[in-house]
């Protein structure tokens, strides 16, 4: 790992983020929380962060069951810090701010959507992140002047 | 955009994260598709934000050191990276990918990394078919920070590589720097016949045909008249081309030969287009070879044109004497045997200093003989000798030898034998630029006075033959130096 990326703001958004999902873990889960709470520290040493999220948000989900503590709101809240504090990536307002609106608003119709069937939560989620994907392909084209017309 | 096989492991990593959640019945692990997607849009939000800076900044060029060459000359293509945006490309592990046009053959790797230091890139590029060639821009494929995606843009300019074919391009053939529109038209005989085009009326005379009787002017002025018509004819030409060593100077493909090549081929074709009956001599260093019989059907024409296209410099018998030297030496040559007689004649007084003079003019025969050696001058005697009445004859040669060339054109110009010579001026040939353009122009200006010399000779016309463009250079920087001054 580069040196200079320890230094970066993203780094600090990833340690602040991991002062509040290691205790939450812990907190709430225990020993298996603990454990959990190892593997994403070990997962964001030496792995992309994103790997660490994944690690945090199994550990969340496998830890609780609902109705949720609210203490559960803050640990997805420095989960979701976790994954976007990727030092390789240039902290630009734009980009983040598209990037989290546009999974707050998905996370909402999810949860919207998880009362009646979570198989439809499911589906939006993953429909969702697909369609906000291909829309960004499709607009590099176009500012790339790959599209004609 | 393309996804990477990085980016379906993570996508499967998401999926997995949803079914999971139908598994155990649980929301929250639809929080993993979630948050890698989050993860997965901001990277690829930048990466396309960093696309579009460099695909509308300028942050590769590309330019060619040549972008007219000749076929199988090689040029270099040079590639620069824009050092602002280095760090940039780095970042995106832009890897530079040139895709020639088949006819290019690249002397070196296709492909670049630009995330090392390279700040400039030469291709060797080599041209085997004449042509113009686009070069497209150099595509560049570059991937995202934690490579989910890959994109490959052409970045750069395009240029254009001209290959010319190796040969003369833009021949000029003109008399002092002038180009001549058209040098010659039909000939026709100076004389009235019974040939096709109506000339002039005259009163009859007694002994005249009476079928030749005009009978609409005999009816318009009251007294018969005769109508003459021009009589054509056609000319033999005696077509002499000089492929002697001193006719290689020049550029790879662009000789003197080439030029005189192109000349006489397209003597031919005008003699053939004319039916003139065509003959063609070759003169080589130490010998002249393939004349022949003029005729004027098409398989000749055609076996003329043949020999002139196979046509290449004669051995080099002896090392060719350089432009200058030779120039200085012609300049030391004695003048026509007729000036000879002339001055002896003159020297008519019994002094000593005409005693002593008389005896260098004496005899004039050893002159004639020397010349006879020359292999233009016998060429053109021996095609003269096998002429009969009037005759065409045309001479492709340089002006290396200049004496022998005053000394041929005199003694073959005759009432009968009109004389054109096409000179090729050795400083247009020149394979150096014009360093001292002073001396080029000077030379060239001897050449015109040579070539007014050659002309002030009755029934001879001379034209200068070159590359178009370098005498339009020499004349053009000619006149500007002497503007500034």
């Amino acid at each position: 790992m580069n040196p200079r990326n320890w230094l970066s703001p993203q780094r600090g958004l990833g340690v602040l983020a991991l002062l509040v999902v290691v205790p939450t873990l812990v907190t709430i889960g225990g020993l298996p929380g603990g454990v959990f709470a190892a593997a994403v520290v070990i997962a964001w040493l030496t792995a992309p962060p994103v790997f660490a999220f994944v690690f945090a948000q199994a550990g969340l989900a496998a830890v609780t069951s609902p109705p949720y503590p609210p203490i559960v709101l803050v640990g997805e809240l420095g989960v979701l810090a976790l994954a976007i504090s990727d030092p390789r990536l240039p902290l630009a307002a734009r980009t983040y701010g598209i990037a989290i609106g546009g999974v707050a608003v998905l996370a909402g119709a999810v949860w919207v959507t998880h009362t009646t069937a979570l198989w439809g939560a499911a589906l939006v989620s993953l429909a969702g992140t697909g369609m906000a994907l291909y829309g960004v392909h499709r607009y590099e084209l176009l500012t790339t002047g790959q599209l004609s017309g | 955009m393309e996804p990477t096989r990085r980016f379906w492991v993570i996508a499967a990593l998401g999926t997995a994260g949803a079914a999971l959640a139908l598994l155990f019945g649980d929301v929250l692990w639809v929080g993993i598709p979630l948050g890698i997607g989050a993860w997965a849009l901001v990277e690829q939000l930048t990466f396309t934000n960093q696309l579009t800076q460099l695909s509308r900044s300028a942050p590769i060029t590309q330019s060619l050191t040549r972008d007219t060459v000749l076929v199988d000359d090689a040029t270099t293509l040079e590639i620069r990276t824009n050092p602002d945006h280095e760090p940039l490309l780095e970042t995106l592990d832009a890897t530079l990918t040139v895709t020639p046009h088949p006819a290019l053959t690249v002397e070196a790797d296709h492909e670049h990394d630009l995330a090392g230091d390279t700040e400039l890139i030469s291709l060797p590029l080599r041209i085997s078919v004449a042509g113009s060639y686009e070069i497209s821009p150099p595509r560049v494929r570059m991937s995202s920070a934690r490579g989910l995606f890959e994109e490959s843009l052409p970045l750069g300019n395009q240029c254009t590589l001209t290959a010319d074919p190796r040969v003369p391009r833009d021949i000029h053939v003109g008399t002092g720097g002038e180009r001549i529109a058209v040098a010659f038209g039909d000939h026709d005989a100076n004389q009235g016949g019974s040939g096709f085009d109506p000339g002039e009326l005259r009163e009859y005379m007694p002994g005249d045909p009476t079928n030749r009787i005009d009978w609409n002017a005999t009816a318009r002025l009251g007294d018969p008249y005769i109508r003459e018509y021009e009589a054509e004819t056609t000319r033999q030409t005696q077509l002499i081309v000089d492929h002697r060593a001193q006719m290689r100077t020049g550029p790879d493909g662009q000789t003197k030969l080439d030029y005189a090549r192109e000349v006489a081929t397209w003597l031919t074709d005008y003699a053939a287009g004319l039916d003139d009956p065509l003959g063609l001599t070759l003169v080589a260093d130490d010998h002249v070879s393939g004349p022949t019989t003029p005729a004027a059907d098409a398989a000749h024409y055609r076996r003329i044109r043949q020999e002139l296209l196979d046509l290449t410099t004669a051995p080099e018998s002896s090392p060719p004497p350089t432009n200058r030297s030779n120039r200085s030496a012609n300049r030391a040559l004695p003048r026509s045997s007729r000036d000879a007689h002339r001055l002896a004649a003159g020297l008519d007084s019994d002094d000593e200093f005409a005693r002593t003079l008389r005896s260098y003019f004496a005899d004039v025969a050893g002159y004639v003989d020397r010349r006879a050696d020359d292999p233009l001058f016998q060429a053109v005697q021996t095609r003269l000798a096998d002429n009969s009445g009037d005759s065409w004859l045309v001479i492709v040669t340089d002006d290396t030898n200049r004496g022998e060339l005053l000394e041929t054109v005199r003694a073959a110009a005759t009432p009968d034998t009109f004389v054109t010579v096409f000179l090729l001026p050795s400083v247009l040939f020149d394979t150096t630029e014009f360093r001292d353009i002073e001396a080029a122009y000077g030379e060239y200006r001897d050449f015109e006075t040579f070539r007014q010399q050659l002309e002030a000779t009755k029934a001879v016309t001379a034209f200068e033959v070159g590359p178009s463009d370098r005498l339009e250079a020499l004349l053009a920087t000619t006149h500007t130096q002497r503007a500034n001054q």
